[in-house]
Parts: C-alpha cells; structure tokens; sequence
C-alpha cells in the first residue's frame, strides 16, 4: 500500500466543507455530497482490528493496533467496506480513513453505556486471512 | 451474487439513515464546525491527481476469461495494465516500459454496459501500425459518478519477446499465467475509492518495527512463491511456514519478503510468521497450500440470503472439498465444513457468540442489518469472489 500521493493542507477548503456540511444536514439534504465532503477531512488508520459489537447503537467500536492506531466506529450503512470486507472479524489487517466524531453504545446491566471513538470510519478494507 | 456497492451503500443506507436521524447529524456537524477553527489545520485534503487507482495486481486473482494485469512472466511481476486516476478523468498505461514489450494499440473500456474502444498513444512510433514499443497510455473521462462506479474495467494487450535460456526466443502475448498457452486481453479496473485508498500514508514503511501485515496470495500449490508485506525486514529473516523453518531468508526490502513454498509441504492451511534480528511479528498470517492444478472453489449462490443470528444457510457452487472446508467470514471463520456432493456447504452462521444479546434479538439496536461476506477455502485454493448474507439482529 503505497503512499502515493501528495497530501496537501487545504485549511480553506476543509473549513468550507465544514460550513457546506452543516449547512446540508440543517436541512435534511444529507447524500453522496456530503459524503465525499466527509472525505475532506479524513485521517487515516492502519493495522490489527479488534472489532466489538455496539450492541444498543448498532455498528462495530473497532480498536486498531499499531502502525496506525485508533478507535473507530464502524457504523453499517455510512462506513463503506471494501474488499475483503472482514470489517468484523479480529485479527485481520485494516485500511482506512475516519472523520472525527463517533460514538459506541453498549448493553450494561443498567442500560446503555456510550464508549466515544476518535471517529467514525469512512472507508476500510481488510485482508483475508484464510 | 449479491454483493453491495460503495453506491447501494450510501443510497440505501447512508441518505437514508441520515435523513431519519437528522438529530445525530446535526450533533456531529456542530462538532465539527466546532473545530473548524482551529484542529482543522492539522487534517490533510486528500487531493486527487494522477492517483493510481486499479485494482488488479500481483496477489489479486485475475477473473476467468482475461489476461493478467501485471507481468507473470517475471518476478518483479510489474504492471502491464496500469490506471491513475483523477476526479473526471483515468489515465489508462499499457506495457511497463521495458524493451522486449510489443502493445497493441487499440484496447477497451466498459462504459453503458458496453466495450468501447479506446486508442491508444506513445511518444514511441508506431510500429506495423498496430504496435508500440515499451508504453502507450489512453485517458479516459468520465463523470464523477461514473469514477464512483466499481465496474470500470479496461483491458490492453501486451506481446513480450522471451528468450528462454538457451532456448529460441519466442512472442508471449496476453499471457494470464506461466506457461502463457494462451493468449487473452488484460483485464484491469479503477475507481475513485481505489484512489481513495492509495492516498491513505504508507502505515507499513511509516515503521521501522518488525510488522507482518498479509501475505500474497492468499494459496497455492507447493512451490509457489509467496509475497509477505509488513516492515522491519532485514537481510537474514526466519519464516515459520506451519511446522517448518525457513532460514536466511533475505528481503527485497525492508517491507518486502518473498519465499517459496516447500516443494514437500503437505496441503492444507498454514500459518507464517517472520522473526529476525529486531524481534518477532505477533502477528501471524495465513496460506492455504493447495493441489497442483486444482481449481479453486467458485461460490454461485446462498439460500436463504437473508435471516437472524443461528441462521443455517446453504452455499452453492463448486470445488468443495468432501472435508475441510472453511467459510472465512466478515464476523470470523466456520472451519471444517464438510460437502457431499461438492457443489454445496451447509453452515450455521453465528457472528458474535459470545454477544447474547445479538442471538436473542433483545439488542436495543434491534432491527438494524448487516451484510456478511463469505468466501470459501480449502485444498482446492480460496474463492475469488464471496457471497453475501445479510444478518438481522
């Protein structure tokens, strides 16, 4: 996986994606568009998954090991899994971007119990351990 | 085969799911423009010019029907058929530049649900007016939707001189494998997300710990040469290869290893591991030695397509083996499932046993859904494609 492109620091750019994306949700028109703004601000992550179930808000708290770790909501429907799409099986390499803000809530013995991720996946592929 | 595009995703899911829970949005844009002022300036723009964004390559099983996207008649296994891409536009490059390549210059591009031709150039002349010597490229523009798009496929068709030694040299064209006994249109494919992945850092060469991140393939006979990505790779690495021990082994790089499978390794499936001088890789992966000249499982169909947690569904298709068996899940594997007649697999899929509340169905996000990819492996090699389940919880 090669890094090969030149990342460039748009402060502009991201701040206009920023106010076109609130601007869109104020109003319900939340599509493709505002996905691919999304992708504006994406960071990236790489390494072992360890997915758990969040099991009162739906989707996957996924913790990432080294070389680029971070603790990501895997939400089903706004993260798009690419092959080999083994998004909840532990212990296969992870690819991919996030974008700040996200959040896990797991069945406690009391209730729901909110776990926060550093952000929520965008984009993720995996490799296939036979 | 069901399987869901980037685009099912986001219409049938994303719009949707937003729309409905608009509060949730609106949190998370106020976080954002809550940082919009100043953590901005620490995030990238991940720019888009001249991005590779191909799919098929060395490790990456070319379909059935098409030539290889990249030189199996070397080592180096450098691309034949190459796409970088911009936001409207893909550059297509056919040869890798070397000097004993011959490219016709016509190729192919799917479009509308059709092949369409496309003509190729080069700073090289023309040759016999159908060939250029070393390289030639096309540029193809598209929409922004249609970069979206996972099906955008083109073929070229590249002629190499090979001179065996001492042998007789001898024209090997379209070549899909090896031995080359036939000749086929080489067959690649781009997207936006592809160019979306490749602008991810390189987290592999970013360390310089000794890492094993995946091995390439994925199976293959006794005597097959297997590509290991990670970092920290030195000039004398031990692999552990299932029971055996390969020593010495040296890296092309310091994120690359390559090896060959012991011509006596008994089949079945086999974990690797590297060690050297910087210390061991935790992490293990894992190859399925498989017969020579089997062909690998093709997966067709599942019934029922769709169900709750302990669903038992039956998988269709062919190269099952009478035992052993594994569905490599998106939740995990179900090993040693056995097949009577070869063309189908029963299993019960049960993603997250230990999570009751996903098997009961009182998870308060009851109600949601997800698709489970599942591909087959055994002695026979591993299924190009999966099937697809969705899971209801």
């Amino acid at each position: 996986m090669k890094n090969i492109l030149t990342h460039t620091l748009i402060r502009r750019g991201a701040f206009l994606a920023v106010l076109v994306l609130a601007f869109g949700s104020g109003f319900g028109f939340v599509t493709e568009r505002a996905h691919s703004q999304l992708n504006l601000l994406s960071i990236p992550f790489g390494g072992l998954n360890a997915p758990i179930p969040c099991t009162c808000s739906g989707g996957f708290l996924q913790t990432i090991g080294p070389p680029r770790p971070a603790l990501v909501y895997f939400q089903a429907g706004a993260s798009i899994p690419y092959q080999f799409f083994m998004f909840g099986a532990p212990g296969v390499w992870t690819l991919g971007t996030f974008f700040p803000s996200g959040v896990c809530s797991v069945v406690t013995p009391t209730g729901c119990a909110n776990i926060t991720a550093e952000g929520t996946v965008l984009i993720e592929g995996t490799s296939l351990e036979v | 085969m069901t399987r869901f595009s980037p685009i099912q995703y986001m219409k049938s899911g994303f719009a949707k799911r937003m729309t409905q829970n608009k509060t949730v949005f609106l949190v998370l844009s106020s976080v954002l423009v809550a940082f919009g002022g100043g953590a901005l300036s620490g995030w990238t723009h991940l720019a888009y010019s001249n991005v590779p964004c191909f799919g098929y390559r060395d490790g990456v099983p070319t379909p059935d029907g098409y030539g290889a996207a990249y030189n199996v008649l070397t080592t180096a296994r450098e691309l034949l058929v190459s796409v970088t891409c911009d936001k409207t536009s893909a550059t297509v490059t056919v040869g890798s530049g070397a000097e004993n390549q011959l490219i016709y210059r016509y190729g192919y591009a799917w479009r509308n649900n059709a092949w369409q031709r496309i003509t190729l150039s080069s700073t090289n002349p023309l040759q016999g007016n159908a060939w250029y010597a070393r390289s030639a490229n096309a540029t193809l523009s598209r929409t922004v939707a249609e970069m979206a798009q996972e099906s955008n496929y083109v073929v070229g068709y590249v002629c190499q001189w090979v001179t065996p030694t001492g042998g007789t040299g001898t024209w090997k064209c379209g070549c899909r494998d090896g031995a080359c006994q036939n000749s086929y249109w080489q067959l690649q494919y781009f997207s936006k997300a592809l160019a979306d992945l490749n602008t991810l850092p390189d987290v592999l060469t970013d360390s310089n710990d000794l890492l094993l991140a995946y091995g390439a393939p994925k199976y293959g006979p006794p005597g097959s040469t297997i590509s290991l990505t990670g970092s920290g790779f030195t000039g004398a690495n031990t692999i552990t290869f299932g029971s055996r021990t390969i020593s010495n082994v040296p890296a092309v790089n310091q994120g690359l290893i390559r090896f060959t499978v012991p011509a006596d390794m008994p089949l079945g499936r086999v974990e690797i591991g590297v060690r050297n001088s910087k210390g061991i890789a935790e992490h293990a992966t894992s190859f399925m030695v498989s017969k020579p000249g089997a062909v690998p499982p093709v997966l067709q169909s599942i019934a029922p397509a769709r169900g709750m947690h302990g669903t038992e569904v039956t998988i269709h298709g062919t190269g099952f083996t009478p035992t052993g068996n594994d569905a490599i899940t998106t939740f995990g594997p179900v090993r040693n499932i056995p097949s009577k007649d070869g063309t189908t697999l029963t299993l019960t899929l049960r993603p997250f046993p230990d999570t009751p509340s996903w098997q009961d169905g009182s998870s308060p996000a009851h109600g949601q859904s997800y698709p489970m990819y599942i591909y087959i492996s055994n002695t026979n090699g591993v299924s190009d494609q999966p099937v697809t389940f969705t899971v209801d919880i």
